[in-house]
């Protein structure tokens, strides 16, 4: 509980730490969004404003300008028309000086002239009218009174006091008649004007003020009209004297300016004042309001010119209306705005959106590592609880186990044993489980340790055979050549894998074979492809060839995958020379290479339905709920075989069709092993095959090709050399032409013959063969004869014997040790195991009741050897340093022989040798070939028999011992066929069999 | 059926001798020690094995100590401990704690002192699974002879042994 806690808390550790991490990459700050939001409305904000004051200055200065424009062309069309006025005064000056003074009498009369101004009254807009003043002198005012019929009169409508001169009005247009005899010069601004205009001979105006008839505000223009002898440069004084009258003509302005400004009233309404700045400080408003209409902000100034140089006047315009707010300038503006709020509000939904998303994702992370926590928890718990129970159930089992051994009645003994029985299952169930979650815990390391690869199939194959025989089901494994012997990997949990795949299919076949093959990746998939290339070009030939009623597989029975035929394999194991040179040369650049491996399980069985194929490898479901009825099993095993296939590097699937059967194909990677290592590695990691068979030759008759291959491939392990013959009758017709028979070739040693095609009876063919060696003279060595069965009948085996097969029969599924096993009896060499039993027997006669020093520093490498010697009989000392050693072989000594470790430390076992032998050389030199004392003093020389134990056995520490006096090594740990060897030599006293020294010979050859 | 209860015991204890073959814990050296022990010997392989955990032990914890030496140089005595830690194992069959030793000497050759607390690290805990193995073996054969003096119970010679 503890424990998980810590896990737990381990996770949640390891997720924070997670988490922290991950934290820091997360640009956006949540928190300043907002505010960088506001930031950005506001520079928004100015940007609007800024955009704003730029186009209100635009329209500001364009409607100055549109002002400008306006003032100006009114003051000039102002001015143009007071010229033009002024023009024709000037003209009636001159008319009037022509036509009433020049003319004696004058052609003019008031008559005449309001006619005719009327009548010109056009060419004079601006003046509401004209009249004629004459200039008369106070001498002269009675005759000119008596003359005219009327006096004198003052602006006032009243007699004119007496002055030095008069100026009454004679002539007038009809507009201001009610001017005519008045005294002009009594008018202030009138008087004043007439005394400038005829000083300067130029017209003059007055300055405004409210004219008579109209009460208008208006000027008077004042021309003065001369004598005609005027001097051509008049001074002042000649100007008075000639004057002879004065034309004035009243400007209503106020009238006349309005109407002119009505004539150019455009779509804006300005206001216009017109001054009289000639007293510069105090305008006088000849038209126009003083009033503050108007907007004051824009006013302009133009400058008039009247054509008087003594008056000055200007005309100032404005607009009326203030001016309105710029709409293009708001409305742009606030787009802009708008446009840059939206633009920010989106990216802030943007900014706020990832931030969400973000979180999320954390919060999913954190999901996720919790959910993974959880579950490498729940494979922990899984793990430890199956591992809690497993230990109570061995209890339980071992228990059921005693009770069975018990008395009971039967039906307790029923019980009981449903109970083991039930037990026991769930035992296996508890260890899948717990090999699955150990898997998926990741707790399950795989080794990398060498082995052989061909024995662990031969070791599943023999666990069962004793299943296939019973079913009658033909079980075979086939390892290419091309596959290293050695290969580093976990071989524990690659057997655990074919053994679940080989098992399922004794499981689910009850017909046909299993067969198992193991290839080098690459080539298997190079022949697949060429296969299926063939297949989908040549769809005939693939159909022709399966719907053979006979299948070119192990048994003969149609297989799923049709591509794994004999078509297949007979590349794969012949026609790939070349690629086998390009594999080998790879393997040489590169020797400690991956080796990727391909293997094969195939079965004839019940097969697997479609619909269930996608499920195969999840655990605990089987193809359907009445395959665990019929056959029982969890359906566990495929999925931990995946697991297991996918933790060793490679992968697994299967093509399966129903009632056809099934192939699992899967691949793993493996490690080559070193070259050099590999004789050495051989030695411990396989189990030896007897060698003795090497060189024999052997004819295989049988009428399946892929099961020919299978046997070839076991006897070629074996170094046997085989021919495998389709048919026997082909064999014996080819025989009988061909000198494979001849006297000088040798004949084969074995025959072996299947069992199938036995039964179908072309026995005979064999049988003529004999007969025809024997004649031939062959007689001295012929072919044993071996029948290979799958299952066989007593019957068939008293007929086989009765046949030529008294040899052997050798029941299938072959394995090479169980070949070389029946070969050994067939060819009369001797089991392993007499020679065994022989060997300790004669060890024991050898090592009986001598006695043995043993030196070795390490107590239980002591122990084991002192133990092995005194089994065999021997007494046996032990010594545990070279000092110790010494001691004890102190001459004279009665040991006969001694056992030397070579490192010790202080003194090891070259140097305690040559102690040893020095001592005995002294003791010799001594005797001087006297041989007085009991012991092993050959020729009467002390010399004993000091053997090394050694655990490196190469050559050179042979040499060393051999070198430093030493007899012979036994390697370490001891062995008893190595220990026998070694002994041997040296204790020939008694009589040695031929046999055994037979197998002395060969096992020294051997080593 | 007789005798039922001794041979479950039996082939149990030859699956976990299977099972320790195949991991690779044993070789077959311990076969051909256990093929020492005879009437004359009846406790040899159990004896040996304790010799070898005692032992083992006193290595372990000069190797362990001598690792942890701060001033630690003294690779040599090391390998001499190695070597006859492999000597012992080998002896016995303990291949696959032969073989990390193996791996341990490479590295104190090499004065790899990290390879070398990793390599102890893998030796101790190899060593007591194989520790482990070994016991239950053991129990279970004293349970196989127990329940096979249960099983005749005129046994020549009684085990007292509740």
């Amino acid at each position: 509980m503890t424990e998980k806690r810590q896990s737990h808390h381990m996770v949640a550790l390891r997720v924070n730490e997670q988490l922290g991490t991950k934290r820091k990459y997360s640009i956006i700050h949540k928190v300043s969004n907002p505010r960088i939001l506001a930031l950005w409305i506001m520079l928004m904000l100015i940007f609007s404003a800024q955009i704003y004051d730029y186009m209100d200055d635009e329209y500001k200065e364009r409607r100055k300008e549109v002002l400008v424009s306006m003032c100006d062309q009114r003051a000039r069309m102002l001015q143009d028309q007071f010229g033009v006025s002024v023009n024709h005064v000037h003209a009636l000056a001159i008319l009037v000086s022509t036509f009433h003074y020049l003319k004696n009498p004058s052609a003019i009369d008031q008559e005449t002239f309001a006619e005719y101004t009327a009548r010109t009254a056009f060419e004079r807009p601006l003046l509401s009218g004209v009249a004629y003043a004459e200039r008369v002198v106070n001498s002269e005012r009675e005759e000119f009174e008596k003359q005219h019929g009327w006096t004198i009169r003052t602006m006032e409508r009243e007699p004119s006091p007496t002055k030095d001169e008069y100026a009454p009005v004679i002539f007038s247009q009809e507009t201001v008649s009610y001017i005519e005899s008045l005294d002009m010069m009594s008018g202030e601004e009138d008087g004043e004007n007439i005394l400038r205009a005829r000083i300067t001979g130029k017209a003059v105006l007055t300055s405004p003020f409210r004219l008579l008839g109209s009460h208008h505000l208006g000027v008077v223009l004042t021309f003065p009209v001369y004598k005609s002898n005027l001097p051509p440069n008049p001074t002042v004084k000649d100007r008075i004297k000639s004057t002879a009258g004065y034309l004035g003509g009243a400007f209503d302005i106020e009238s006349l300016v309005e109407n002119l400004l009505g004539q150019l009233a455009g779509n804006q309404a300005i206001v216009v004042t017109v001054y009289d700045i000639t007293n510069y400080s105090d305008p006088l408003i000849m038209y126009g309001h003083q009033s503050q209409e108007g907007d004051m902000s824009l006013t302009h100034v133009s400058r008039l010119d009247f054509g008087d140089p003594f008056r000055k006047h200007e005309m100032m315009c404005r607009y009326l209306q203030k001016a309105p707010p710029s709409w293009t300038a708001l409305t742009t503006a606030f787009f802009v705005f708008v446009i840059g709020f939206l633009v920010g509000y989106m990216i802030y939904g943007a900014a706020i959106h990832i931030v969400k998303v973000e979180d999320d994702f954390h919060k999913m992370q954190k999901l996720k590592v919790r959910a993974e926590a959880a579950d490498v928890a729940k494979s922990q718990f899984l793990a430890t609880v199956s591992h809690e129970i497993r230990t109570p159930m061995n209890g339980i089992l071992g228990m059921l186990a005693l009770l069975l051994d018990t008395e009971l009645s039967s039906p307790q003994r029923d019980y009981a044993q449903t109970a083991q029985a039930c037990g026991k299952s769930l035992i296996t169930l508890i260890n899948e489980v717990l090999d699955r979650a150990k898997i998926e815990a990741g707790k399950l390391e795989l080794e990398a340790v060498p082995f052989d690869l061909r024995s662990i199939l031969d070791d599943v194959l023999s666990l069962f055979s004793e299943k296939c025989r019973n079913k009658g089901i033909e079980l075979a494994v086939f390892v290419s050549d091309k596959v290293p012997e050695i290969v580093i990997g976990d071989p524990g949990r690659f057997r655990q894998v074919i053994t679940n795949l080989v098992g399922n299919s004794v499981k689910f076949t009850e017909r046909g074979h299993i067969f198992v093959q193991v290839h080098l990746a690459e080539q298997a998939k190079a022949m697949m492809d060429v296969r299926t290339e063939k297949c989908l070009n040549g769809v005939s030939e693939c159909l022709g060839q399966s719907s053979g009623h006979q299948f070119q597989t192990l048994s003969g029975y149609q297989a799923a995958d049709d591509r794994n035929s004999w078509d297949t394999f007979k590349h794969l194991i012949t026609d790939d020379d070349f690629r086998y040179d390009a594999a080998s040369k790879a393997m040489n650049d590169n020797t400690h290479q991956n080796v990727t491996l391909m293997l094969c399980v195939e079965d004839t069985g019940i097969g697997i339905p479609e619909h269930a194929q996608k499920r195969v490898f999840t655990p605990f479901m089987q193809a359907d709920s009445s395959t665990s009825r019929h056959y029982g099993g969890t359906g566990i095993g495929l999925s931990i075989s995946k697991c297991l296939v996918e933790l060793m590097g490679g992968h697994i699937n299967f093509i399966s069709r129903l009632h056809v059967g099934s192939t699992f194909l899967f691949t793993v990677d493996f490690q080559r092993c070193e070259k050099n290592a590999v004789g050495d590695l051989k030695k411990t990691v396989s189990d030896d095959l007897p060698m003795a068979f090497k060189g024999l030759k052997a004819i295989v008759f049988d009428g399946k090709p892929v099961r020919a291959a299978v046997t070839r491939y076991h006897l070629n392990r074996l170094g046997i050399q085989v021919e495998a013959v389709r048919s026997m009758t082909a064999i014996s017709a080819s025989d009988k032409n061909v000198s494979l028979v001849s006297k000088t070739e040798r004949l084969p040693d074995l025959i072996l013959v299947e069992k199938d095609s036995w039964i179908s009876g072309k026995d005979d063919g064999v049988n003529l063969q004999l007969s025809d060696w024997r004649k031939n003279g062959h007689s001295y060595k012929l072919p044993k004869m071996i029948l290979l069965a799958t299952n066989i009948t007593s019957s068939e085996l008293d007929k086989a014997k009765a046949a030529d097969f008294a040899d052997t029969v050798i029941m299938k599924p072959l394995r090479a040790s169980m070949v070389a096993a029946c070969l050994q009896q067939a060819l009369g060499m001797g089991r392993k195991p007499q020679h065994n039993v022989c060997k300790s027997t004669f060890l024991r006669s050898l090592l009986c009741s001598k006695k043995i020093l043993v030196v070795d520093d390490n107590i239980v490498n002591r122990r084991v050897a002192a133990g092995a010697l005194k089994k065999f009989g021997a007494d046996v000392e032990c010594a545990k340093s070279g000092e110790e050693a010494l001691k004890w072989l102190e001459l004279p000594h009665s040991f006969d022989a001694c056992f030397m470790d070579i490192q010790m430390p202080e003194m090891d076992g070259f140097e305690a040798t040559r102690r040893i032998r020095q001592m005995e050389s002294i003791a010799n030199e001594q005797i001087n070939g006297g041989c007085t004392i009991e012991g092993i003093a050959r020729n009467g020389v002390w010399h004993m028999p000091i053997l090394a134990m050694t655990a490196d056995v190469i050559h050179a520490t042979l040499d060393k011992c051999l070198k430093c006096g030493m007899d012979g090594y036994v390697s370490k740990p001891f062995e008893e066929e190595n220990l026998y060897q070694a002994v041997a030599k040296f204790f020939e006293s008694k009589p040695v069999s031929d046999s055994l020294q037979d197998s002395q010979t060969r096992g020294t050859e051997l080593f | 059926m007789l005798g039922f209860g001794a041979e479950r015991l039996r082939a149990y204890m030859n699956r976990l001798l299977a099972l320790l073959f195949h991991q690779g814990v044993l070789d077959e050296q311990f076969l051909q020690l256990q093929q020492l022990q005879d009437e004359s010997s009846p406790n040899f392989v159990s004896e040996v094995v304790n010799i070898y955990f005692h032992e083992s032990e006193k290595l372990l914890r000069n190797l362990r100590g001598l690792l942890l030496d701060r001033e630690f140089s003294d690779f040599k005595k090391m390998g001499s401990h190695l070597n006859q830690f492999m000597g012992s194992s080998s002896s016995i069959g303990a291949q696959r704690v032969r073989n990390v030793c193996v791996a341990f000497r490479a590295a104190s050759e090499q004065s790899n002192r990290a390879g070398c607390m990793r390599a102890l690290e893998l030796l101790e805990c190899e060593y007591c699974y194989l520790k482990n193995k070994l016991h239950e073996l053991f129990q279970i054969e004293q349970q196989r002879i127990l329940a096979a003096a249960v099983r005749y119970p005129p046994v020549q010679h009684p085990i007292n042994n509740p």
